[in-house]
């Protein structure tokens, strides 16, 4: 610990920078995958588990895409996205559709179950050890003595873009202005005449969306291993947990918070307890305010 | 002789696993408490007894070569303090979600403390030469086995007849109100705070004891024994045998256990490709079972038994169609 922050010292500014923009990457990652999650919740009533393991499917089939069949990143990803949701549309009318009233403990296991099956194919097909993209592998961009590579950049605005469409479709189109009603009141919303099962297949469609989006960034910026979608849903949880259930805004602000604050504190602890960081900052908020920073005001 | 090994491993693992299970049948099936929590006691509860009783190194804490039974003793008693921490997250948070992701996050802390401070764990090197209780007596590797399970096993009749013993009690009668309806049990003038904290201490006893015996068992312990995954495998026990049952515990246990070991006799069939893949298709079968079993028996192999009284002799189909009346009671009361 002595070493690394003398490390710092004498890196100094620069050192310090750099660790902001790993915050910015990996906290936005965290933002768009965690604003997928937070619909989800919401609507759905229970915390889903498989969250993670949507995003390394959706990585997983990108490479299959990408390597496999030697087509263009922008062609794989465009292919792997709406392939991820028909498979958690699927999953929901095999599975949740049966589920609709049960206790959201029992919903939150079932999604457990799913992430073992899951993930133990995604394994079983592609094996343990880890995998690149086919990418031209920029030197990266030198600012100040920053380093930032181009496809950091690409994240930052795609995510950017990710984020206002969804702001959009939250507050003018008509499904998402259901969505919202039924998120905030699931039967005064169904005696409006909103069909229940088409909010929860939009809500499907669009969580697995920016899950699936999420993976792929987090697969461009490190690399591919079938635990990847499992490491990062810690993360995704604390963000929404702190950003208050149900808030797309709150969802990206949390996720910055946890990006930030894990990288910065990589900086100073020993890189084991990245992860713990989060789970602290995530106690204190919760015994804070139990219902996230940004709870959503009626 | 190797089948017949392999059988007395399996079974030592079951009884080890029926511990666990009914761990947690006291916080969930108990309680109502979403303690996922688990693999971060069974975690404290096999280091505290691996430290106590190895012989002294010079690379780490402690090694006092302390005889077994303290270091189970040892085990309970430090994971029952360490448990004191989720404290708060009773406390403060009503949503069992988010009472569970308290939980999580503390067993991950203690996982991730495992894996970083070598003077006191060794980090991912782990713990080596842990000593079985009375190996020097039995020579042959075997009979030795057996005795373990013999040990393993009078160990979970004793905690399978205290907890039986004490869910039959006033104070677990308290607890399952808690379960039903928290704002009864405080209306009815009892510190609901308060029984929760005991739920959670006694479980994470059983917790530290269940991970004691499992590192008496491999002799060698490593933070990889204690991943999340084995926290979610004994609650996925727990659902199978029946929430609340305890004998559906040990059931559950085996039934589980089979499923994981089963996978084993698979590979005879399977392309050599897959074969090396084992750990992968057996979780792929865990995950498939859990789905299976919240579909169809939410309420497990062995459901509880809700007895009112010995005095009153009434059945579940009772109990469940007055539970029906009253709720429809209530919704012509509200509409």
């Amino acid at each position: 610990m002595i070493n690394n922050f003398n490390n710092l010292i004498s890196g100094g500014v620069i050192l310090k920078l750099q660790l902001i923009i790993n915050g910015l990457i990996y906290g936005i990652i965290v933002a768009v995958s965690t604003m997928g999650l937070t619909i989800t919740t919401k609507i759905l009533n229970f915390f889903n588990f498989a969250h993670g393991t949507i995003m390394t499917l959706c990585a997983f089939l990108v490479f299959s895409f990408n390597v496999g069949l030697n087509l263009p990143i922008i062609v794989s990803v465009l292919l792997a996205i709406p392939l991820s949701v028909i498979v958690a549309l699927c999953i929901d009318s095999i599975i949740y559709v049966k589920m609709r009233k049960a206790a959201s403990v029992a919903l939150l296991m079932t999604s457990i179950g799913v992430t073992f099956a899951m993930r133990s194919l995604i394994k079983v097909i592609y094996g343990g050890g880890v995998k690149f993209y086919d990418v031209r592998i920029s030197k990266g961009i030198n600012i100040l003595g920053i380093n930032i590579t181009s496809q950091q950049i690409l994240i930052i605005i795609l995510s950017i873009i990710a984020m206002y469409l969804v702001h959009l479709f939250m507050s003018k189109t008509k499904i998402g202005k259901s969505m919202r009603a039924v998120s905030g009141n699931p039967v005064l919303g169904e005696v409006t005449g909103i069909n229940p099962e088409l909010i929860y297949k939009w809500a499907w469609g669009l969580g697995t969306t920016l899950a699936a989006l999420g993976g792929f960034f987090l697969a461009l910026d490190t690399r591919l291993v079938p635990t990847m979608g499992w490491n990062i849903l810690i993360p995704i949880f604390v963000a929404m947990v702190i950003g208050g259930i149900g808030s797309i805004y709150g969802a990206v602000i949390g996720g910055l918070i946890v990006g930030f604050a894990m990288e910065i504190a990589a900086g100073f602890i020993p890189a084991t307890y990245k992860l713990g960081v989060a789970f602290i900052i995530m106690i204190v908020v919760l015994l804070w305010k139990p219902m996230g920073l940004f709870e959503e005001k009626k | 002789m190797g089948l017949l090994s392999f059988v007395i491993f399996f079974l030592t693992l079951v009884a080890i696993y029926a511990i666990l299970s009914i761990g947690i049948n006291i916080n969930w099936g108990g309680t109502g408490l979403f303690n996922v929590s688990i693999h971060g006691m069974m975690l404290i509860g096999a280091y505290t007894s691996a430290i106590l009783t190895t012989q002294p190194t010079g690379t780490r804490f402690g090694g006092f070569g302390l005889p077994f039974i303290v270091g189970i003793l040892g085990a309970m008693i430090v994971t029952g303090i360490v448990s004191l921490c989720l404290l708060p997250f009773a406390y403060r948070l009503k949503d069992l979600n988010y009472f569970a992701l308290g939980c999580l996050g503390f067993a991950e802390i203690m996982r991730l403390i495992a894996v970083q401070e070598d003077g006191l764990t060794q980090g991912p090197m782990g713990i080596g030469m842990i000593p079985q209780p009375l190996r020097n007596l039995i020579a042959s590797r075997f009979l030795y086995d057996i005795l373990y399970l013999i040990i393993v096993i009078v160990i979970l009749i004793i905690v399978y007849f205290l907890v039986e013993k004490i869910i039959k009690t006033p104070w677990g009668r308290v607890l399952r109100s808690i379960r039903e309806d928290e704002k009864v049990s405080r209306s009815l003038g009892k510190n609901v705070f308060g029984y929760k904290i005991q739920s959670i201490v006694i479980a994470s006893m059983v917790f530290g004891l269940g991970g004691a015996l499992l590192a008496h068992l491999y002799t060698y312990i490593t933070p990889n024994n204690f991943e999340p995954i084995y926290t979610f495998i004994i609650w996925i026990m727990m659902i199978t045998g029946g929430i609340g049952n305890n004998l559906g515990m040990i059931v559950g246990a085996a039934i589980i256990r089979l499923a994981w070991e089963g996978t084993i006799i698979a590979v005879d069939y399977l392309p050599p490709v897959l074969a090396t893949r084992m750990g992968d298709i057996r979780l792929f079968v865990i995950g498939v079972v859990l789905i299976i079993v919240m579909l169809w028996s939410p309420s497990g192999i062995f459901p509880e038994n809700k007895r009112v009284s010995r005095f009153l002799k009434i059945s579940n189909y009772d109990i469940n169609k007055s539970a029906n009346v009253r709720r429809d009671l209530n919704e012509r009361d509200s509409s």
